[in-house]
């Protein structure tokens, strides 16, 4: 067994920002709460306003004192150690969503709908994925190094949720470990760590286009979500520390410690990877999906040259220099031609330019637009759909009540005594309106 | 008289035909004001004078002006304008930020005052029983603001919080 990793000192405070890539935070402490290490802070809500239930819920990575700011919520450690209780659910879908599992190898899924969404499906194979997205990260390999029993326990857990699927341990370079589970070395280029290309290429199953790997029934989780359903299932521990590359080391961090407090030499810092991340905010923290933070080169940009390097980088056979062309000058309707909606922000194009142009971070921006515009456009079709109903409703009532009217209006009138009027004889004579008033005399 | 027989049958299916099309399928002017009412933004806020989009549509078609829609802005009246093939307006409003109405809920008494109001059907509550608003439903029309007498309605900004980095 290696070293033990390293866990990071807790900063002065730490920051959980209410925006995200997908949803958003809603936070579900006070101002000024007191909170223990573990107790639920935030719940993230799905924002396409489909799922009432929180997808996702962020818990305290120490006991401290909560601030509440308007864009983040700030956690001020107070040094001791209070625990939140351990997760009790029996369930294991139910333990990974109550401990806030995420897909941890970037892409920040919630872990219970793809493990209920596999259960679903009768999914008959677990890929464990510890090959490492991108050259410079290291997170899977040291963690299977450092804790393979815990590795080995989350596998198990998953197995019998899944009831007995082939195991795969996906490696991206020969490693020995000391696992009784299957090990294969993921061939291929850059992205071999996709869990499309492992599927393919690992199990000989084509995920069709637009899907996902449960609809073959195949379950791929990253080693460290594997490690976190394992730390919920035997400990009942939430998710409030990862593994994150800091420069060229490994550490435990916690979330939500800012990315300037970092051990890193001062000056811009790339989050999320050396190739598929982003710059980092000023006031950045890690998040679930971040495994590594990295200072960030210096790039020099140059106008495309039309070398088309970039389309046979490209793992989806989209064509990045067009889209970049339809981004900047804002076409839409061409970047959707060109299919931007399949691209899988894996950074090859960006890896293959001559020029150093941001192709991918054009495409995530236009990914964006994308989405908030059929948001839109899916809000304005409810709203008149609604609209619509309620004028109908309305018509409806007003005619209701034109016709009640009506019918009164029509109704044979009790009698109302009016100068020089009779007052109405039944047969049998005034017997059955009693309480008529006695009749003017002629 | 052959002749005449063809030509009259012909004339009679070619008139049936044509009396069934234009049943099935409905007018052009109807089709415009739909046209209209889809580049429209359906919040339903009536600024434009109009009750609701789909008015505002059919008086579009009928000739008002393009520039009354703030919440769609100068893009929704130069999208109108081209799909009409008109001029494009000269002052098109600014576009207006993008809000949601929030209920004080301590402070509401219950008066369904603002249900009423709602274009959308976004605000749920009883008589004497606290409402609130669909966040998810909500337009953010300020419809629903001046009627509550005792001003527990705020419309405030929606976050749009995730931004990548613009390249």
């Amino acid at each position: 067994m290696a070293a033990p990793l390293a866990e990071l000192p807790p900063p002065a405070v730490l920051r959980y920002p209410f925006a995200a890539p997908a949803g958003h935070y809603r936070a579900v402490v006070a101002h000024g709460a007191s909170v223990r290490l573990g107790d639920v802070i935030a719940e993230r809500e799905a924002d396409d306003g489909a799922r009432s239930v929180p997808i996702e819920l962020l818990h305290a990575a120490a006991s401290g004192r909560i601030e509440a700011m308007p864009s983040a919520l700030m956690l001020r450690p107070d040094g001791e150690q209070r625990h939140a209780p351990a997760l009790a659910a029996p369930d294991l879908v139910e333990r990974i969503r109550d401990a806030g599992i995420v897909g941890l190898g970037g892409a920040g899924y919630p872990t219970h709908l793809k493990l209920r969404q596999a259960i679903a499906q009768g999914a008959d194979a677990l890929i464990v994925n510890a090959v490492e997205c991108e050259a410079g990260v290291n997170a899977d390999r040291t963690l299977l190094h450092t804790h393979p029993e815990d590795v080995l326990c989350g596998i198990e857990a998953l197995a019998g949720a899944l009831r007995a699927p082939q195991v795969v341990l996906a490696l991206g370079a020969p490693l020995r470990v000391a696992l009784p589970i299957e090990t294969r070395v993921a061939p291929g280029p850059y992205p071999a760590g996709w869990e499309r290309a492992l599927t393919r290429r690992l199990l000989g199953r084509a995920v069709p286009p637009g899907g996902f790997p449960t609809d073959v029934g195949v379950l791929v989780l990253n080693v460290a979500t594997v490690f976190a359903i394992a730390r919920a299932w035997r400990h009942g521990e939430p998710l409030t520390r990862r593994v994150v590359t800091v420069g060229t080391a490994e550490h435990w961090v916690r979330i939500g410690h800012p990315v300037a407090e970092l051990p890193l030499p001062a000056g811009a810092h790339t989050v999320g990877g050396p190739v598929t991340g982003w710059p980092a905010a000023a006031d950045a923290a890690v998040r679930k999906d971040t495994r590594s933070v990295t200072p960030r080169p210096a790039v020099a940009e140059s106008p495309c040259i039309r070398c088309g390097w970039c389309a046979p980088a490209c793992p989806q056979g989209l064509l990045p220099q067009e889209l970049l062309r339809g981004v900047e000058a804002e076409r839409w309707e061409q970047v959707e031609r060109l299919r931007v909606d399949e691209c899988i922000e894996c950074g090859a194009c960006d890896l293959a330019c001559p020029s150093r142009l941001p192709l991918l971070a054009a495409f995530r921006h236009a990914k964006r637009q994308r989405r908030e515009a059929a948001q839109r456009a899916h809000a304005a079709d409810l709203a008149r759909q609604r609209f619509d109903q309620r004028n109908v409703r309305n018509a409806q009532r007003r005619d209701a009540a034109r016709l009640r009217r009506d019918a009164r209006l029509e109704a044979p009138r009790a009698w109302v005594p009016e100068r020089g009027a009779q007052p109405p004889h039944t047969e049998a004579g005034r017997a059955d309106t009693p309480d008529e008033p006695p009749p003017t005399t002629p | 008289m052959t002749a005449a027989l063809v030509m009259g049958l012909l004339g009679a299916l070619i008139g049936a035909a044509l009396a069934l099309v234009a049943s099935r399928l409905r007018t052009g002017e109807d089709r415009v004001t739909e046209a209209v009412n889809d580049l429209l933004p359906q919040i339903q806020c009536a600024q434009c004078g109009y009750p609701g989009c789909r008015p505002y549509a059919e008086a579009i078609v009928a000739g008002a002006p393009l520039n009354l829609c703030p919440p769609g802005g100068a893009d929704t009246a130069a999208a109108i304008a081209r799909l009409l093939g008109r001029e494009a307006t000269p002052n098109p409003p600014a576009e207006a930020p993008v809000v949601k109405a929030l209920i004080d809920e301590a402070a509401c008494i219950g008066c369904a005052l603002c249900l009423e109001a709602c274009p959308v059907d976004a605000i749920v509550g009883a008589n004497k029983f606290m409402h609130t608003v669909i966040a998810a439903r909500c337009t953010g029309c300020e419809l629903c603001v001046a009627p509550c007498p005792v001003d527990c309605i705020e419309l405030v900004p929606v976050e749009n919080p995730w931004q990548w980095p613009r390249p």
